[in-house]
């Protein structure tokens, strides 16, 4: 696209201002603006840039750098300075600049404003950019439902560099003098290289490099990275478990063959066995013993009985009756002992009564005669008898049992009283005993005779059932282990294959992030390859291209060749070969060589757009003017516009 | 190649297009990722561009092996 018109309010010197351009020919194709010093070229010059690219034209400006350090103030800076002097004054408070950029397809209309404060300070969030497209100049549409004033300004800035040319490139095609001064240095190698590489698209190719790195990154650490190695080692732990168990499972089952014939002949032997005990299964000696069990049981019952009939069975029979009446009389005789053993002890006490009456002292009055010491004596006696008379009712007259003494007479009524509680129940029991030991003795008796003959048999056959259950035991004990093994293999086989499931699909879903991360990885291997094998190509195109603008440029004819390193330091070789470029060469043969290189990287990079050129022709002398404004002409329909002094 | 002049000249392309078919990247690919990234230029962030290599990059997407 080229440069249609621009229209500037309040910029700088500039209260109104419209510069219309033509359309570039064939034959008509440089457009030559005219002006003295202070009359506002280098201000249109920034205004194209600031109009393009508001903030980020910044850096193209030469006169913009600052003592400040700090971008924002940098430029609120500036465009405090470029709001027209009078603005304020008349009440305007803001800046607007209009570019029509054109071509034979497309129209692109530019609005930018800045607005600032009554005191003229600049508000930077409040700069405006809008865009129009077509002849209709209908609003282009940024994408998105609502987009924010940043996805708006970042959509417009993309719009701009497409269809114009990117910012980063506007020091190559829109600059001023001192621009090119700048680059004229040998010095600024790194700032040739940049732009070079800029022009080229080598910086944006670096960049796209640096994302694609970064990118791969970033979807590598976004995803579990499973190897392959990984899961072919948990698959390869599941091959071997699984080869461990087969063995262990044949094993198990030849086990399990070998307890058949086991477990049948077991089965044989135990039926045998008890078909010839009758069900049970015991020896002789056994049955033996249980027969002497009853027999020492029966002989228990026959000695209680006979103790009985020893002992308590005459009483018994005796009757009740006489048990009765002998048990009343040993009582009463038992009454008896105890009422003569308290009267005896009496009998002393009156004794000592009766011993009292020959005491001396007291002395009775008048003394008493034997007669009267008898009599009284006699009567004491008597008296002391009727105490004892007569005798307790339950009490023996006599005693008939005179060789019992009072505790045997007790332990006969006891015992007697021990036969009274005999009852018949416990006779009853003792001979119901007695009958089934007798039972259990004599079928014990029958089956040991009935086993006599074939004890040998039942012997042989337990033997062999001892020796098989030992030997299924073992077996048993064998396939208990190799279960418990299989167990713990398969446990270990089922989280092996979950974990190897897990693994494969987490592996599965990682893949598409893998392959896109190792397909970024190796496009950026592709730019980098790229860029070093045809990035030096180009710079040696770039320094032929040189050379041959050069020698137009020049009047001067010493130089043969410009040669150019990949690190952009540039030489002007001579007819040896040497390098001529001399640090005291003037400063017109130094815009020439500057000139040159920026013809050479416009032409080399293919691109094509204006160029805007503030006073480049101030140092030059008219023959080199003459060679500039020639070489510009004639590239034929491109836009090539010089702001320049009218001389 | 819009924006990238350095594949663009001479036997460039054809480099670019040789180099592209030993890697098994086709070339449209690169074209789509240099606008991507051409889209970027001046954004204080770089918003979407994650995304856009996302649906570039895509595996299921496109056929490998494409040179040109």
């Amino acid at each position: 696209m080229f440069l249609r018109s621009i229209q500037l309010r309040d910029w700088k010197a500039y209260a109104t201002a419209q510069f219309d351009f033509p359309v570039p020919t064939k034959n008509k194709n440089v457009v030559l603006i005219g002006a003295k010093n202070g009359y506002g070229k280098t201000s249109l010059l920034e205004a194209i840039i600031l109009g393009l690219y508001g903030r980020d034209g910044m850096h193209a400006l030469a006169r913009a750098v600052t003592s400040n350090s700090d971008d924002d103030r940098s430029y609120d800076e500036f465009m405090e300075r470029a709001l027209h002097a009078q603005a304020l004054q008349q009440v305007r408070t803001s800046i607007a600049i209009t570019i029509v950029l054109e071509d034979a397809i497309e129209r692109l209309k530019i609005v930018r404003r800045w607005h600032f404060t009554a005191s003229g300070k600049h508000r930077r969030l409040d700069e405006e950019v809008n865009l129009f497209s077509g002849k209709d100049e209908e609003p282009v549409k940024v994408p998105g439902l609502r987009p924010s004033r940043e996805e708006r300004d970042d959509y417009y800035r993309s719009e701009i560099a497409r269809k114009f040319i990117p910012f980063h490139l506007t020091e190559f095609f829109l600059f001023d003098g001192e621009r090119v001064q700048q680059l004229a240095k040998q010095q600024q190698a790194g700032m040739v290289k940049e732009g070079v590489e800029g022009v080229l698209g080598v910086q944006l190719l670096r960049v796209l490099q640096g994302d694609l790195v970064a990118y791969a990154q970033d979807r590598r650490r976004g995803v579990e990275n499973i190897e392959d190695e990984t899961l072919s080692r948990v698959n390869s732990q599941i091959t071997e478990i699984e080869a461990r168990l087969e063995p262990c499972k044949n094993k198990i089952t030849e086990l399990e063959d070998q307890m058949t014939p086991i477990n049948r002949r077991i089965e044989e032997l135990t039926r045998a066995v008890r078909t010839m005990t009758g069900g049970n299964s015991a020896n002789v000696k056994e049955l033996m013993e249980d027969q002497f069990r009853f027999r020492r049981q029966r002989e228990k019952v026959e000695e209680r009985l006979n103790e009985m009939l020893r002992t308590d069975l005459a009483l018994a029979l005796a009757g009740k009756s006489l048990r009765d009446s002998v048990v009343k009389t040993l009582g009463s005789e038992i009454k008896r002992s105890e009422w003569l053993a308290s009267k005896n002890h009496t009998r002393e006490k009156l004794d000592r009564i009766l011993a009292g009456l020959e005491a001396k002292d007291p002395v009775i009055r008048p003394e008493l005669t034997e007669h009267q010491l008898l009599v009284l004596r006699q009567r004491l006696t008597d008296v002391w008898e009727t105490l004892w008379h007569p005798p307790p009712a339950d009490c023996a007259i006599e005693e008939r049992h005179v060789y019992l003494s009072e505790a045997e007479r007790r332990r006969v009524i006891e015992r007697l009283d021990k036969v009274e509680r005999l009852g018949v129940a416990e006779l009853e029991q003792l001979l119901a005993d007695h009958d089934e030991a007798t039972v259990q003795f004599n079928r014990l008796g029958h089956q040991i005779a009935g086993l006599s003959g074939i004890e040998e048999r039942i012997r042989e056959d337990m033997n062999e059932l001892q020796r098989l259950n030992q030997q299924a035991g073992q077996v048993r004990e064998q396939m208990g282990e190799l279960n418990r093994q299989e167990q713990n293999d398969n446990s270990e086989l089922s989280k092996l294959r979950a974990e190897a499931g897990r693994m494969a699909a987490r592996h599965e879903s990682a893949q598409p992030s893998l392959a896109r991360a190792a397909k970024a990885e190796k496009i950026a291997a592709l730019i980098a390859e790229a860029i070093e094998d045809l990035y030096p190509r180009y710079v040696t195109r770039l320094a032929e291209e040189m050379t041959a603008v050069y020698k137009q440029l020049a009047h001067k004819t010493l130089v043969k060749k410009i040669e150019i390193a990949t690190d952009c330091t540039v030489k002007l070789l001579g007819d040896k070969g040497s390098n001529i470029r001399r640090m005291d060469s003037s400063a017109g043969e130094e815009q020439i060589f500057a000139l040159s290189l920026i013809a050479a990287i416009a032409k080399v990079s293919g691109t094509k757009v204006p160029i805007v050129m503030d006073t480049p022709l101030a140092r030059l002398d008219p023959d080199h003017r003459s060679n500039v404004l020639r070489y510009f002409a004639a590239h034929a329909g491109e836009q090539v516009i010089f702001l320049s002094q009218p001389d | 190649m819009n924006g990238i002049p350095l594949f663009e000249q001479g036997d460039a392309r054809d480099s670019l297009k040789k180099k592209c078919r030993e890697a098994k990247i086709p070339i449209k690919l690169l074209e789509d990722l240099v606008e991507a990234e051409i889209e970027q230029i001046g954004k204080l962030r770089k918003r979407g561009l994650r995304d856009r290599f996302d649906h570039l990059l895509d595996p299921n997407a496109g056929v490998e092996g494409q040179g040109d």
